[in-house]
C-alpha cells in the first residue's frame, strides 16, 4: 500500500509522534511510506530506527500573529491538501489534520480539539487593563496563543463548524475513553481502539525511597500538576519530582512557594532516557491528575518501571489500571495525599504493587499497537462510515430551593479569594477540590454534580459591581456556568445576584441590560411565573435612593426583583426605603441578625415582613454557622455576632427545623452559602468538614420536598 | 530556611534559641525569642526533636510538640525531659496544642532540636533555628572537640602590613562545614588571621552543629557589623542573603568565587541542590557590586565576568585568583613518599555527587579490567546521597557486575590514610564534568600520582599540560590509552616531575599571602574604579605572565608574586 502519514510536527519523542515513530518503524518494510509535516528531525527518525526509504515530505508553516489560530485551523490544513500527493490511503495523527479532507482517510486524533469541548472553559486569563485574554494552547505550539474574550466565542465557533466538515472515512482511538469522547464530537461510531505500547530501554532496579513521588507531565493547566502540589503540602517529609516544562512552570513554582513546599517540589527537564528511568526507579509512586487524559502513555512508562500509579480516575489510562497496582481516585488533593502517606508509611506494599504492574505493562507492546492499526488501515481501504449529534431543556414550579453561589476564587493558594489578603481574602477552611479557580469547566461541573447530588433547584450566581465596573472573573464564571449548563442539558436553573458597591446608575443599567441580552431567555435562567429573577445583594447602603432606585426599577422592570439583605425587611415603611422595587425580601445572613435565644422570633419576623410589606414572594433562608473573624476589615469590627458556631451540624439543623415547621409554604428556600469561605457560611465538601452538610442539606431538600409533596 | 538575614529580629517572623545546646543532664532547659512580628502572626511554633546521627522520619523522629504562637510571648522558656527513652518538650506556661511523639522507642546518642515557625493555614516553614542537645556534658565536650579549636597550627603566611585597629574581618559563607572545600577555606582563613591578630568573626546561614558555638549565625552580622570593618563574602551557590550584605555600610567588601556548579548535573539526585545552584548562576551577577573580587581559578573567573554587564569593563584580570586552598610551607616534606604496589590502583578522591561521574569511573574501570584483570579502584570520598551511591552500586554490581573486591569505597578517610593513598596510587583518574578549581588532582600531583582526568577547562588550568586529559569518554578506548599509560615507566617518570613542579607553583600560592592581600589598605579601591580609570591590566600581560588567549581554560593562573 503506498501510505501518506500527515502529522502537525515531528521533532520530539512525544506521546502522538513516539505513537506514529514506533509504527512506522514496524510498516516502512511492508508499504510505500511518505511522511508528511511542517517540521521534522532526520536524527530523531534515524535514532528510531526509521529508514531511508520512508519520504519525507514538508507541508507549509504554522502562520504566526494576528488570528493565528484561526488560521491555523481554517487555512492551513486546506494548503496543505494542496501539497500532498497522490496515495493509497491517507493516515492522519492529530488535529486538524483531518481537514486535508482526503480519501480513504484514517484519522488517528489522539484526542479532539479540547478547546471547543470539555476544555472550553478552563483556560486561564489575565485581565491586561484592556479587557481579558485568554492563554489558549493548541497543539504543536509551546506557547499561548492569547485571545481576546470578544474573539474567543466567535473564534471557538468557526473551528467547531469547519472541525465538523471532514468526514474521516474511520478515526481510530487511543482508549475507550477516548472513542466515546469522539464519539460524541463527530457523532460518528469510533469502534477501533488500539492503545498504545511501552518498552523501556533498561529496568534499573533500585532501593524505593518512600518519601519520593514523580509525576511527568507537560506544564499545561489541563495537567493539573497545581493539584499534586497542594497534596504535597498535606503530607509530611514527601519531596514531589515533576519532569516536564510548560509555560505553567512559573505559576506552579509560585504556588509550590505559597504552600511553603517550594523546597519538596522540584520541576526537571531535558532528562535522558537513563535520567527519566533513574528518577522512575528510585519514586515510591507515580502521580497523575490530568483533567480526561486521552490515555497517558507516562502511566504504562510507570507501570513498566515497576512503580504504583496514584491518579485520578478520569481519561484513558484508567483502563490499563488496576487496583492490584493503582489508585485511581476523585481529583482533590486530601485524596491523593491520603494515598501518598499510605504508601510512604507502607513502601513494601508500594514495591509489590510496582511488581504486579510491571507484570501487567508487558502487554502494552509497539509491535501489538502497529499490528492492530496497520490491519485498519489495510481494512480501511475501500470502506467509510458516518453518524450525527443531539440537545433539549425545560422548566419548573413550587417551592424551590436553591444556593448562594461564589465564582471568585482565582487558581492556587494565594490567588484571588484564597487568602490574597487579611481584610476580605482569610480562609481558614480548604475545598476538598483544593484551592480551585471558580470559572474552570472541571470545578464548575464538580459544583454541578454536588447541586444535584443534593437535589437542589436553582442557584444564585453572585456578580460584584462596583466604581470600576463589574467583575471580570465572575461575570466569566457566569457565561461557563450557563454554556455548561446548556450543554449538559443540566436541570438546574441558575440567577444572578447583583451586589452594587458603587452608586453609579450608569454602570448598575449597563450590567442589568447586559444580563437581560445575555440570559434572560436562556433555558437554565431562574423564572417565577414566567419573569427571570434577579437577585439583590442589598447591603441597605442604598435605601432611601430615589434615584438610583427608579433607574434600577425601570432598567430591570423584565424581572422578578428579589433582596438579599442585611436587614429585615420594613414591614410598614418599606415602600420608603425601597420604593416598591423589591419582590421578596430575604435576610442573606440569618444568624447574624440576633442572638441565638431570638432566632426563631427574627426569623419569623423577617419571613412574614416581606409579606406584610406587600411583596409577593415568601423567601426563607439558613446557614450553617457564620465566623468571619479571620478577616480583618474595619466594617466587620464591631459585629456582635461574627462568630456563630456550626456546633457540628447543630446550628445548620436549627434553621433547617424553623423551615422544616413553616405554617405557610414558601416560594423559595435559600441556603447561605455553598462557598463562602471567608465567613464560614460554606457547605462544600472541604477539609474542615468533608461531607457533612452536603448530607445534612440532601436529607433536608428530601424531607422538605416530601412534606410538600414535591418528591 | 535557617538564620538569614532578611529576618532581623524585629524586623520579621523569627524564633532563634538564645543557648547553643541543651544538656539533658542540666534539667534540659532551654530559651527561645520569638521576634514581636512573629508574636501578632497567625503561625505556631513546633519544637521537632530528631535523632542527631539519623535524622530522618520516623526512625529517627523523636516527636514534635506545636505551640500557636498567640499563647507565647517574647521570651520563653523550655523544657525537655526524657522519661524511659521518651522524649518530652515543654514551652511556655501552656501544654502544646497538638503533638507526635514516635509510638517507637528511637535510640539516640544525642539530639537536633529544631525551632520552627510554621503558617496556621498552610503550615509553611517561616523560619527555623536549631541546636544540639546531649545527654550529659562529657557529651557536649566530646561533640564540641570533634573540630579542633587550635589556631596556631599549621603556620601560614604572616601579615606585611599594620591592620587598623578598628577594623574586624567578617567571614561570611551561606554555608560552612567542616570537610567541605568552601567550609574548610572560610575556616583557614578565620585561622589565618587569627594566627595575624587580625580581628575576626565568622557567620554563616547553615553550618555544622559542632560549630554553633564558634560560627555566628548570619543575621547577627546586621547588630555586629561597623562602619570599618572588612567583609569578605565566599560565594558558590544560591545565598538569599547576598542582596543584604551588599546594603551593609563596611569599608570593604570583598568576595570570593569558588563556581557554582551546573545545576543539570545535579537535579536527578538532589534536585534541591539544583535549583539552589540555578538560582546562585542567576545572582551571580550581584557579585559585580562587590569593591574587591576573587576566584579560585582564572576559569571562574572568566565564568563570572560572563555574568557581568559589559558597560562595567571588567576582565578576567580584575579578579584575583587565589587557589582554594591553605597550606603551610612544610606540608610537602611531610607527605609519604611514593611507593607503589604491585597491582594496578586507580584513584578517585572526592565527594561522592553526580556531577563527578562516579558511573563514568565504573565504566572506565570495567573496560580497564579488561585489559588488566589485576587493577583495583580506590573510590575516597563521602558525602553520597543515598540515592546516588544506591544508583553506583547498581552500576557496579548489576550492569556491570564488576568482580567483588576490585572495587573499593573507602569513604571519608583522615589526612594521613589520604597521603597513603596517593602514595600508593598508579593513576589519579577524573571523570567529573564541573569543577572550579578540583584540589584532589593537585594533591596527586604533589603526591607525584600520574593525573588521567576528563579535561574541564579548571583542571587543565590546574594541571597545565602536565598528567593526560580527555574530552571524549569513549571507555574502550580511553582504558587503552591509560594501560598504555601505566606500562611507560618513562612517560609516567616524565609526567610526575612536571606535575610535581606545576603542583609547587600552585603550593607557593597557598600560603595564605592571597588571602592577606585582600584586607591591605592600598588596595581600597574597588574593582569597578580600577577598570572605569583603566588601571586595569592588560588580558594579554596579567600579573607579569605572558598569557595565550585562544580559551580562557589554557591561561595560567596568575602569580601572586
Amino acid at each position: 500500500m503506498n501510505i501518506a502519514i500527515i502529522i502537525p510536527f515531528l521533532q520530539k519523542y512525544g506521546g502522538a509522534e513516539r505513537y506514529l515513530i514506533e509504527c512506522v518503524r514496524e510498516w516502512q518494510a511492508n508499504h510505500e511510506i511518505t511522511l508528511y509535516s511542517t517540521s521534522y528531525s532526520d536524527d530523531l527518525l534515524i535514532e528510531h530506527g526509521i529508514s531511508e526509504r520512508v519520504q519525507r515530505c514538508k507541508l507549509t508553516q504554522y502562520f504566526d500573529g494576528e488570528h493565528s489560530m484561526l488560521l491555523n485551523a481554517l487555512l492551513l490544513p486546506k494548503i496543505w491538501r494542496q501539497e500532498i500527493g497522490q496515495h493509497d490511503l491517507y493516515h492522519t495523527h492529530l488535529w486538524p489534520t483531518h481537514l486535508v479532507d482526503l480519501h480513504p482517510m484514517v484519522w488517528f486524533p489522539h484526542e479532539p480539539l479540547r478547546v471547543l469541548h470539555d476544555l472550553r472553559f478552563d483556560q486561564n486569563f489575565e485581565n491586561t487593563g484592556e479587557g481579558v485574554v485568554r492563554n489558549i494552547h493548541i497543539y504543536p505550539k509551546y506557547s499561548y496563543d492569547r485571545i481576546g474574550n470578544s474573539l474567543y466565542e466567535a473564534y471557538l465557533s468557526s473551528i467547531d463548524a469547519m472541525d465538523k466538515a471532514a468526514k474521516p472515512d474511520r478515526i481510530v482511538a487511543n482508549s475507550a475513553y477516548s472513542a466515546r469522547y469522539l464519539e460524541n464530537v463527530y457523532g460518528v461510531a469510533v469502534k477501533d481502539v488500539v492503545y498504545p505500547g511501552v518498552e523501556p530501554e533498561v529496568f534499573i532496579d533500585l532501593p524505593i525511597d518512600p518519601n519520593l513521588f514523580v509525576t511527568i507531565s507537560q506544564l499545561w493547566p489541563q495537567k493539573r500538576v497545581n493539584l499534586l502540589i497542594e497534596a504535597i503540602a498535606l503530607t509530611d517529609d514527601t519531596q514531589l519530582i515533576v519532569i516536564g516544562s510548560g509555560p505553567e512552570k512559573e505559576r506552579l513554582l509560585e504556588i509550590a512557594a505559597k504552600l511553603g513546599v517550594e523546597d519538596r517540589v522540584f520541576f526537571l527537564s531535558g532528562l535522558s532516557n537513563r535520567e527519566l528511568g533513574l528518577v522512575l526507579a528510585r519514586a515510591c509512586a507515580f502521580l497523575f491528575s490530568p483533567v480526561n487524559e486521552p490515555f497517558g502513555i507516562v502511566v504504562l512508562e510507570a507501570m513498566a518501571a515497576g512503580r504504583p500509579v496514584i491518579a485520578v480516575n478520569q481519561g484513558g489510562y484508567v483502563e490499563a489500571c488496576h487496583p492490584d497496582y493503582s489508585f485511581l481516585i476523585p481529583p482533590f488533593p486530601s485524596a491523593f495525599a491520603e494515598k501518598i502517606t499510605y504508601l510512604q508509611r507502607n513502601p513494601d506494599i508500594a514495591r509489590r504493587m510496582g511488581a504486579t504492574g510491571q507484570l501487567a505493562a508487558q502487554k502494552f507492546t509497539w509491535k501489538r499497537a502497529a499490528d492492530d492499526l496497520e490491519r485498519i488501515l489495510l481494512d480501511t481501504w475501500h470502506s467509510s462510515t458516518d453518524g450525527k449529534p443531539t440537545v433539549s431543556s425545560t422548566t419548573d414550579g413550587k417551592t424551590l430551593i436553591g444556593i448562594q453561589y461564589y465564582l471568585w476564587y482565582g487558581e492556587g493558594f494565594g490567588a484571588a479569594h484564597w487568602n490574597d489578603n487579611a481584610a476580605s481574602g482569610h480562609a481558614a477552611d480548604k475545598p476538598l477540590l483544593g484551592y480551585y479557580s471558580s470559572i474552570k469547566g472541571q470545578t464548575i461541573k464538580f459544583h454541578f454534580d454536588l447541586f444535584a447530588q443534593m437535589d437542589l433547584d436553582y442557584i444564585i450566581l453572585n456578580l460584584h459591581v462596583d466604581a470600576g465596573g463589574v467583575n471580570d472573573s465572575e461575570l466569566m464564571g457566569i457565561h461557563h456556568v450557563f454554556d455548561i449548563a446548556k450543554k449538559t442539558n443540566s436541570k438546574l436553573r441558575f440567577a444572578v445576584q447583583l451586589a452594587p458597591y458603587s452608586d453609579d446608575a450608569v454602570e448598575l443599567v449597563r450590567t442589568i441590560l447586559m444580563l437581560t441580552k445575555l440570559y434572560a431567555e436562556h433555558p437554565n435562567y431562574l423564572h417565577l411565573d414566567n419573569k427571570p429573577v434577579l437577585f439583590w445583594f442589598w447591603s441597605s447602603a442604598y435605601d432611601g435612593n430615589k434615584r438610583l432606585i427608579s433607574s434600577l426599577k425601570e432598567s430591570a422592570a423584565c424581572f422578578s426583583n428579589l433582596a438579599v439583605s442585611l436587614r429585615l425587611p420594613n414591614e410598614v415603611d418599606e415602600t420608603k426605603l425601597t420604593f416598591g422595587f423589591f419582590d421578596g425580601f430575604v435576610p442573606f445572613s440569618p444568624l447574624e441578625l440576633s442572638a441565638e435565644n431570638n432566632w426563631s422570633k427574627v426569623w419569623a419576623t423577617a419571613y412574614r415582613g416581606a409579606d406584610k410589606a406587600g411583596m409577593r414572594y415568601r423567601i426563607a433562608a439558613l446557614s450553617p454557622g457564620y465566623d468571619d473573624t479571620g478577616l480583618d476589615a474595619e466594617n466587620r469590627v464591631g459585629n456582635p455576632y461574627r462568630s456563630i458556631s456550626r456546633r457540628e451540624g447543630e446550628t445548620y439543623q436549627k434553621g433547617m427545623r424553623f423551615i422544616e415547621q413553616l405554617v405557610v409554604q414558601p416560594h423559595l428556600v435559600m441556603i447561605s452559602t455553598f462557598n463562602e469561605f471567608h465567613e464560614n457560611t460554606h457547605i462544600e465538601p472541604s477539609l474542615g468538614n468533608g461531607m457533612r452538610y452536603i448530607e445534612m442539606t440532601k436529607m433536608f431538600v428530601a424531607k422538605i420536598k416530601s412534606k410538600w409533596g414535591q418528591a | 530556611m535557617g538564620a538569614s538575614l532578611k529576618h532581623v529580629p524585629g524586623a520579621l517572623s523569627t524564633i532563634n534559641f538564645v543557648n547553643s545546646e541543651i544538656v539533658l543532664a542540666d534539667g534540659g532547659l532551654f530559651e527561645c525569642r520569638l521576634s514581636t512580628q512573629a508574636i501578632d502572626s497567625d503561625l505556631s511554633v513546633v519544637i521537632d526533636v530528631y535523632d542527631l546521627d539519623n535524622p530522618v522520619h520516623p526512625d529517627g523522629h523523636l516527636g514534635w510538640w506545636k505551640f500557636p504562637v498567640n499563647r507565647l510571648s517574647n521570651f520563653e522558656k523550655g523544657l525537655l525531659s526524657i522519661e524511659g527513652g521518651i522524649v518530652r518538650c515543654e514551652l511556655g506556661e501552656l501544654p502544646p496544642a497538638h503533638f507526635w511523639e514516635n509510638d517507637c522507642k528511637v535510640p539516640f546518642k544525642r539530639l537536633v532540636i529544631n525551632a520552627v515557625l510554621r503558617a496556621n493555614i498552610t503550615n509553611a516553614i517561616v523560619y527555623q533555628d536549631k541546636v544540639p542537645a546531649f545527654k550529659s556534658r562529657k557529651d557536649l565536650a566530646k561533640f564540641r572537640t570533634g573540630f579542633s579549636r587550635e589556631w596556631s597550627l599549621p603556620r601560614f603566611a604572616t601579615l606585611t602590613y599594620v591592620f587598623p585597629r578598628t577594623s574586624t574581618v567578617r567571614i561570611v559563607s551561606r554555608n560552612i562545614f567542616p570537610r567541605d572545600a568552601v567550609g574548610n577555606l572560610c575556616l583557614d582563613v578565620f585561622k589565618l588571621l587569627q594566627q595575624n591578630n587580625i580581628p575576626v568573626e565568622i557567620y554563616a546561614e547553615n553550618t555544622d552543629l559542632a560549630l554553633n558555638d564558634m560560627v555566628r549565625r548570619v543575621d547577627r552580622l546586621v547588630t555586629d557589623i561597623a562602619a570599618d570593618d572588612q567583609l569578605l563574602y565566599f560565594f558558590s551557590t544560591f545565598d538569599p542573603n547576598l542582596e543584604h550584605l551588599l546594603s551593609l555600610k563596611v569599608k570593604r567588601l570583598i568576595a570570593y568565587f569558588h563556581g557554582v556548579t551546573k545545576p543539570e548535573l545535579l537535579q536527578v539526585f538532589d534536585p534541591e541542590l539544583s535549583v539552589t545552584c540555578l538560582k546562585g548562576i542567576a545572582q551571580m551577577a550581584l557579585l559585580q557590586k562587590f569593591d574587591l573580587l576573587a576566584a579560585n581559578s582564572r576559569v571562574s573567573a572568566a565564568t563570572l565576568v560572563s555574568m557581568f554587564d559589559d558597560d562595567l569593563g571588567l576582565c578576567v584580570d580584575d579578579i584575583r585568583v587565589i587557589p582554594p586552598r591553605l597550606m603551610s610551607a612544610g606540608s610537602a616534606q611531610n607527605a609519604p613518599s611514593k611507593h607503589l604496589e604491585n597491582k594496578t590502583k586507580l584513584l578517585y578522591v572526592g565527594r561522592i555527587k553526580s556531577h563527578k561521574k562516579i558511573e563514568h569511573l565504573l565504566e572506565l574501570f570495567g573496560a580497564y579490567l579488561k585489559l588488566n584483570a589485576d587493577a583495583e579502584l580506590w573510590i575516597v570520598g563521602g558525602g553520597a546521597d543515598k540515592a546516588y551511591w544506591n544508583y553506583l552500586k547498581w552500576v557496579e554490581l548489576m550492569q556491570l557486575k564488576l568482580p567483588a573486591g576490585k572495587v573499593h569505597w573507602a569513604g571519608s578517610v583522615t589526612d594521613t590514610q589520604l597521603a597513603e593513598h596517593y602514595a600508593s596510587a598508579s593513576a589519579y583518574v577524573s571523570m567529573s564534568e564541573d569543577e572550579g578549581f578540583c584540589l584532589p588532582v593537585f594533591e596527586a600531583m604533589l603526591a607525584g600520582t600520574p593525573v588521567f582526568a576528563y579535561g574541564l577547562p579548571a583542571v587543565r588550568e590546574v594541571m597545565q599540560d602536565n598528567g593526560v586529559y580527555f574530552l571524549q569518554k569513549d571507555y574502550e578506548h580511553l582504558a587503552a590509552a591509560l594501560h598504555a599509560l601505566l606500562h611507560d615507566s618513562t612517560r609516567v617518570e616524565e609526567i610526575t616531575v612536571k606535575q610535581l613542579a606545576r603542583a609547587k607553583i600552585l603550593m607557593s600560592e597557598m600560603n595564605g599571602r592571597g588571602f592577606l592581600g585582600l584586607f591591605e589598605p592600598a588596595v581600597a579601591a574597588r574593582v569597578t574604579k580600577l577598570s572605569r580609570t583603566g588601571a586595569k591590566q592588560s588580558p594579554a600581560k596579567a600579573g607579569g605572565f605572558e598569557l595565550r588567549t585562544d580559551s580562557p581554560d589554557t591561561h595560567r593562573l596568575n602569580d601572586a608574586s
